[in-house]
């Protein structure tokens, strides 16, 4: 597919089948495709399998909205500042999504083996853990002394996801998508995935992404579906564009403590407002825009 | 006439001096979230200022001017020398090429195993916990780990419920005879004490205490039976020249909340 079909938020959402596996981009604070996933919310998917390395805030969002009957992971923690990602923990421990955890090495590596159309990948990671010891050897996991040199490695499947989606900073009109920044997993997740789905801040000229090319990410062919949507990855930061909004998350996660509050948050933020720009505004609107707003040599 | 202040410093700051030490100069530090990314700032502002600090979002080489809240946020992509990928940077250590990486966790045993997944049986845990991320890898593959933990009974469990990250297994060879390629925890620093893992049995033995802090004190913040070296010290304090710049770069306390 030469031209990427640019569609609306909404569009590309409705484009997700209940029950897909599922790979969302991002890691820490940064590039995950929170405004997608208020969407999935809001039109009521059920039964998403998400296949994940360290995507911690879009996963306990999508979980915290009920769309969500499994979790592949390696992480799903806030860090420092704000804690646990208490959505994803309280459904893990109330049985209502199913958990299989990795390292994000070996997470990474599924990934990279998917993107190269093999069937598994070796790894030194996880011996002697519990995260071994949790997956059925022969299915999950197999050992193997190397056919050349004898040494012994561990083989895991490759992850192949049917959805992967993904934020980044902009793409040109053909799909021709650019990350400004470390790639995390992106890459490989979105290599890996039958379908790609990428919400990016601008569209640009071919000539800014010819200008620039070791920026570009997947070429055109990969993208399937192009968002384009200012701030979408808000209260996430993407780096170039805007900072990630502190006060919002501690917002999150002190409304992820009861039931009441959570529901409050769920109504607040993603069911109330008619579209992204009304979410904006909530969030504190064009004052709260201009504090995120990158410094152009920071680049947060 | 003038007097000389003592230096005052709370038990998170000669914490994370302590860790700040462990990065040696032109060493390559894997860098885990939290605590150790205040470490490695300031490692790279006192002694180590050539070190090259690594973390697994992708970022090699990072020179922050303020202090990150998470391993992928951009005041370290700022600075940075390389723009990297998450199968890269954990790749260095699967390539040998890490020199000591950073870990903590909920619980950690008396042969320094980490459980960062789960309180309880696994598939219906009490409470679960974020989970691995890069831990598991950084325990099994860097040269040296380093384990920041806060010093309570519950916390330091003779054996952890779940191995997330793994110390040295059972004790003893245990360690070596599951095939794992690094060499394993080599310091444990608490706001207690520093210890290490005795070289035959790695069980914990206690190294130095820190200022102000009895044996007991920390034998009965153990969940275990402590071993303790035969030249037992007390933790060197802070320098006033570490403090000043722990307290530049944390002004808000997001880190160091005055404990």
């Amino acid at each position: 597919m030469l031209n990427s079909r640019i569609l609306t938020i909404e569009e590309a959402a409705a484009g997700i089948p209940d029950g897909s596996v599922v790979t969302v981009g991002g890691f820490g604070v940064f590039l995950q495709p929170m405004a997608m996933m208020r969407e999935m919310i809001r039109q009521g998917k059920k039964d998403i399998n998400l296949l994940s390395v360290g995507e911690a805030y879009a996963a306990d969002l999508l979980v915290g909205g009920g769309c969500v009957r499994s979790v592949t992971l390696a992480s799903f923690g806030f860090e420092a500042v704000t804690g646990r990602s208490r959505n994803f923990c309280k459904a893990v421990e109330q049985g209502k999504v199913e958990v299989e955890d990795y390292s994000h090495f070996s997470m990474a590596s599924r990934f990279l083996a998917g993107a190269m159309g093999l069937p598994f990948t070796a790894v030194h990671s996880m011996r002697g853990s519990d995260l071994l010891d949790h997956l059925p050897e022969g299915k999950k996991y197999v050992k193997m002394d190397c056919p050349f040199s004898g040494e012994e490695v561990i083989l895991l499947p490759a992850a192949k996801p049917d959805i992967a989606v993904i934020q980044a900073q902009r793409a040109d009109m053909d799909g021709n998508l650019q990350l400004m920044g470390p790639t995390i997993c992106i890459e490989e997740q979105a290599r890996a995935a039958k379908r790609v789905i990428a919400i990016v801040e601008e569209i640009v000229p071919r000539s800014v992404i010819q200008a620039n090319p070791t920026a570009t990410l997947l070429p055109s062919f990969f993208v399937d579906t192009l968002v384009v949507l200012p701030y979408s990855a808000h209260p996430m930061a993407s780096y170039g564009y805007y900072d990630y909004d502190l006060e919002h998350l501690y917002t999150y996660t002190n409304s992820s403590k009861t039931p009441e509050s959570w529901k409050g948050y769920l109504d607040e933020y993603v069911y109330a407002p008619k579209d992204h720009y009304e979410y904006l505004e909530r969030v504190g609107g064009l004052r709260k825009i201009m504090q995120l707003r990158a410094d152009p040599l920071l680049g947060y | 006439m003038e007097t000389i202040q003592p230096v005052t410093f709370t038990y998170d700051e000669i914490m994370l001096c302590v860790a700040s030490e462990q990065i040696r100069d032109r060493e390559v530090a894997l860098i885990g979230t939290g605590l150790p990314m205040l470490a490695a700032t300031l490692a790279k502002q006192v002694h180590a200022p050539r070190a090259v600090m690594i973390y697994e979002s992708g970022l090699v080489d990072t020179n922050p001017v303020e202090v990150p809240v998470s391993v992928a946020d951009p005041r370290i992509m700022f600075g940075t020398t390389t723009f990297s990928s998450l199968y890269k940077t954990l790749g260095l250590l699967q390539r040998g090429v890490v020199d000591v990486g950073f870990l903590g966790g909920a619980e950690v045993d008396q042969f320094g195993n980490l459980n960062a997944t789960a309180i309880g049986q696994y598939e219906h845990p009490k409470i679960r916990l974020p989970g691995s991320g890069g831990a598991n890898d950084i325990a099994s593959m860097a040269d040296r780990v380093v384990i920041l933990m806060k010093h309570e009974k519950r916390r330091f469990p003779s054996k952890v419920g779940y191995i997330t990250s793994p110390g040295f297994l059972e004790g003893g060879n245990s360690r070596k005879e599951a095939g794992l390629k690094g060499g394993g925890p080599a310091v444990l620093i608490s706001n207690l004490a520093v210890m290490d893992f005795e070289p035959v049995s790695h069980r914990m033995r206690v190294r130095s205490i820190h200022p102000g802090i009895t044996r007991e004190q920390v034998q009965d913040a153990t969940g275990f039976d402590l071993l303790w070296a035969e030249d037992l010290t007390t933790t060197p304090e802070p320098t006033q020249f570490q403090l000043d710049i722990i307290r530049r770069l944390d002004p808000n306390g997001i880190f160091l909340k005055g404990e």
